[in-house]
């Protein structure tokens, strides 16, 4: 790839990179009638990139030659005004193997996803479920003009199930997942997601309601996470944040001091399968402290960005494949542990909504979030009383933060698939117990 | 190098019968977000097998085709339950569309800058956040075993804004506006009058009580929201394996039809044959009542529906059923039918929704109340409900217009839950 690079340069490129990305994925699935390999196959290939004229030119293919870089140098487009950050030349290859990876044959691993489907369809009345693997082997190689040359591979490996349920009029549907970066899961011990599967279709059905309107919320870690990656992450993504709330507030205080935000490159826990030791940009990633003892600290960015906020790169470019652009992206995104438990925050709230699980959420640059719940509780008295259905939050992260009453030790990370810009990329969301004074719960108005 | 037909004779050869989808396309685009601008070329490609043999299926995909593809295809057969009903569709001829492709978009590179750089040029307070301009040629081509060889050339242009307002620490919500083709047609003055329009109302918001109020969903919000719901709840794998709330026969709603167009001339989504080469054809999905479910050749034989040729893939998975290109139709036309109501124009957390209880609680992050004098931009409002009431109380349409894969008007609906 070398040669790409010293012809970019020779046609008058004040800077070439080039980023070679393979993924050999396999994805299994069985349903009540049905097993099968959903996907199966090798998605490699090259993107070219120029900075000519200070504008970026993008060359994106299976494959690449010399005719190329011309087309990559004849793309750029912009006003002759990017600037971006430079690192020094640096060699490095990182491989990080699963610490319990055994090689099975597909037979063996459908074997493992027939076996949990007919623990979920043996245990309770299902209309339907499915149950899925996906592992994927990670390649990623990045070359750039400053002779920087950074190899990473790494490989994941995830099972989720999602069953539906039906008891007269009432329907309910549930789903699960455990994804890894560093160990194999299909080796690990899978039954707690059944049974976590099954309590959530239970709760549904039978589930309440809740009563719309503003209420006292416990965050468990989960939402948490979500919260973290949805309300606050996004809102720190600097192609975002310099048109939305947060950056505004750069250097304020928002939140009470036990308040951390972090995005960290690291798979320091379990579920953290944000895993990026270098991103696409060939740039080392960092932890970033978003919020810092309640006060907004840092963005997430790129080169771009740490040039144009003057602030140290952190190493969230990240591009799903070869054929996307790289855009500014979360990794493993959390709210960090304080000192009381769940237990005593949960005596201290007495009324209003235990929320453990959500179906994913979404934000904006204003700050405004939604979130759905696929399991919660009503808490009366601080005790849990009736689970719930059909239930969402939303809110303005900025309200939120200034919202909230606790934090506790209890702490959980959680793998996730993030899309922005209609590319998708694996992260790690996670926290403590959050108790929040006040939040919109929707329900029956 | 092999080609498609050389991979299709030796599954032959091996008593196979075997599929192979082509893409390639070639396309540019242009970024733009406050300092940072981009131009881009993808020149891509990617190849799928799929292999049936005793009620068996496999597949591999790459994005080079060799022998081995057809191998690791093959390999995974042996973890695939034997299904009578797993084997692939026989050729048919197709009637090609015209309106399809138009080579416009082979040289893209002078019209998508003019896209991108007219947003630049702002004379008033309009604060532009990203422009995304792209433009695509793309070839599919289905070839098997059993006779099915077509292939076909479709282009495709688009346009994505994004603006909004901002005063002191207080941002408005983010206007996205998006325009999609087949040719450089877009009228770019129109997003850019729109997106004025929209930042304007929203500008300023209040905390208003809507309770009890009816709620207009414009042609966008009902893309965004009630098209992934029907896409989802119409499909006859999901009513085979009981994960949607509709079922055959069942009254919506006597003024209403919902109907999957693939062949309509100003659809971006038309196609002349679906992901299994099969030709394509109009489906009416609601017409007072659920009429059709769709499917795939696999799905037409396992729930005994008739084949609706609504096969959708990309290369790197087997076929799934997708609507094309979806036209909602109310009987009862106005173009008052926002006065009075709540509008929503575009909602957040769409995918938090259940599409198997079809039941939703988003936010109506663009929203206002028109009282039929003026316009307040509401601040955070909370719809909830579920796709079957909904459609059930749709009251009111105006003229329809296109919204991606939507044609529709805006839809005046009664008894939708807000929260403020």
């Amino acid at each position: 790839m070398w040669e790409f690079l010293k012809r970019a340069q020779e046609m008058g490129a004040s800077f070439a990179d080039v980023r070679f990305k393979r993924n050999r994925n396999l994805i299994l699935v069985s349903t009540e009638e049905r097993d099968q390999v959903r996907s199966n196959g090798i998605d490699q290939g090259y993107s070219l990139r120029v900075l000519y004229n200070k504008n970026w030119g993008y060359l994106s293919s299976p494959s690449l030659s010399m005719e190329d870089v011309t087309r990559a140098i004849s793309s750029s487009f912009g006003d002759e005004r990017t600037n971006i950050v430079y690192l020094p030349s640096k060699k490095d290859t990182i491989e990080l193997k699963p610490k319990n990876y055994v090689e099975r044959s597909v037979e063996e691993q459908m074997k493992i996803l027939k076996s949990l489907r007919e623990q979920v369809t043996s245990s309770m009345r299902v209309s339907n479920v499915s149950v899925s693997y996906n592992e994927s082997w990670v390649e990623n190689w990045y070359m750039s003009s400053e002779e920087r040359d950074i190899h990473v591979k790494y490989f994941m490996s995830g099972v989720s199930i999602s069953a539906g349920a039906q008891e007269g009029d009432r329907r309910a549907s549930a789903y699960v997942s455990r994804f890894s970066v560093t160990s194999s899961v299909l080796e690990e011990d899978l039954n707690s997601l059944v049974s976590t599967l099954k309590r959530r279709l239970e709760n549904q059905l039978k589930g309440i309601v809740p009563d719309g309107g503003e209420h006292k919320v416990l965050l468990a870690p989960d939402v948490v996470g979500v919260f973290s990656h949805e309300a606050v992450g996004h809102l720190a993504e600097a192609d975002l944040a310099t048109s939305g709330v947060l950056f505004k507030n750069k250097g304020k205080k928002i939140a009470p001091d036990y308040v951390n935000v972090v995005d960290s490159p690291a798979m320091s826990q379990e579920g953290g399968i944000g895993y990026v030791p270098y991103d696409d940009e060939g740039v080392e990633g960092r932890k970033v402290e978003i919020i810092k003892n309640g006060t907004v600290r840092e963005m997430l960015t790129d080169r771009y960005y740490s040039a144009y906020l003057g602030q140290a790169p952190t190493g969230n470019a990240r591009a799903e494949d070869y054929r996307s652009p790289v855009l500014i992206r979360m990794r493993n995104t959390f709210i960090e542990p304080s000192e009381i438990s769940k237990d005593e925050i949960l005596q201290d709230m007495k009324e209003g909504y235990l929320l453990v699980s959500t179906l994913g959420g979404e934000t904006s640059p204003e700050g405004t979030f939604q979130f759905g719940i696929q399991e919660g509780y009503r808490v009366e008295k601080g005790e849990l009383k009736e689970p719930l259905r059909n239930t969402g939050i939303s809110g303005y992260t900025m309200e939120t933060l200034s919202r909230i009453r606790g934090v506790s030790k209890d702490f959980e990370m959680w793998p996730g698939f993030c899309g922005k810009g209609g590319q998708s990329v694996p992260v790690g969301t996670g926290g403590p117990y959050v108790l929040v004074e006040k939040m919109k719960v929707g329900g029956n108005a | 190098m092999p080609d498609e037909y050389s991979i299709l004779s030796r599954a032959k050869s091996l008593g196979v019968s075997a599929e192979i989808l082509s893409l390639e396309s070639k396309g540019y685009s242009i970024y733009v977000e406050k300092g940072q601008k981009s131009g881009s070329q993808v020149i891509d490609r990617g190849y799928a097998i799929r292999v049936v043999k005793d009620g068996k299926v496999g597949m591999a995909y790459s994005t080079v085709l060799d022998e081995k593809v057809l191998d690791y295809a093959l390999d995974t057969m042996k973890v695939s339950n034997p299904d009578k009903d797993y084997s692939l569709p026989a050729g048919k001829k197709v009637d090609y569309l015209s309106a399809v492709y138009y080579p416009e978009v082979e040289e893209p590179f002078d019209k998508v800058k003019e896209y991108a750089l007219y947003f630049e040029e702002n004379e008033d307070n309009l604060k532009v956040n990203y422009v995304h301009v792209r433009s695509e040629s793309f070839g599919v081509k289905v070839v098997s075993t059993e006779g099915v060889d077509v292939q076909e050339r479709r282009s495709f242009v688009s346009l994505g804004v994004a603006a909004n307002t901002s005063s002191g620490n207080e941002v408005s919500p983010e206007i996205f506006e998006s325009r999609e083709s087949r040719r450089f047609d877009i009228d770019i003055e129109e997003v850019k009058d729109t997106l004025r329009e929209k930042t304007e109302i929203t500008s300023n918001r209040a905390k208003v009580d809507v309770k009890g109020l009816d709620v207009t969903f414009t042609t966008s919000a009902q893309e965004e929201l009630i098209f992934p719901l029907i896409n989802f709840s119409f499909s006859a794998e999901n009513l085979y394996r009981k994960r949607t709330i509709f079922s055959q026969r069942e009254d919506v709603n006597p003024k209403l039809r919902i109907v999957d167009s693939p062949r309509r001339e100003d659809g971006v989504f038309s196609r002349s044959f679906d992901a299994e080469g099969m030709p394509t054809q109009e489906n009416v999905l609601v017409e007072s009542s659920v009429k059709t479910f769709l499917t795939n050749y696999y799905w037409a034989r396992k729930a005994s529906l008739p084949h609706t040729s609504s096969a959708s893939r990309n290369f790197t998975s087997l076929p799934s059923i997708s609507v094309t290109n979806l036209v909602i139709d109310f009987k009862e036309k106005s173009k008052d039918v926002r006065e009075g109501t709540v509008v929503v124009d575009k909602v957040q957390g769409v995918h938090t929704s259940n599409p198997e209880t079809g039941e939703f609680s988003v936010v109506g992050s663009v929203a206002w109340l028109d009282d039929g004098k003026k316009s307040v931009g509401l601040r955070e409002i909370v719809v909830t409900g579920n796709i079957k009431n909904l459609l059930k109380n749709v009251i009111l349409q105006s003229n329809p217009r296109r919204c991606g894969s939507l044609i529709s008007g805006d839809l005046r609906v009664s008894g939708i839950s807000l929260i403020m």
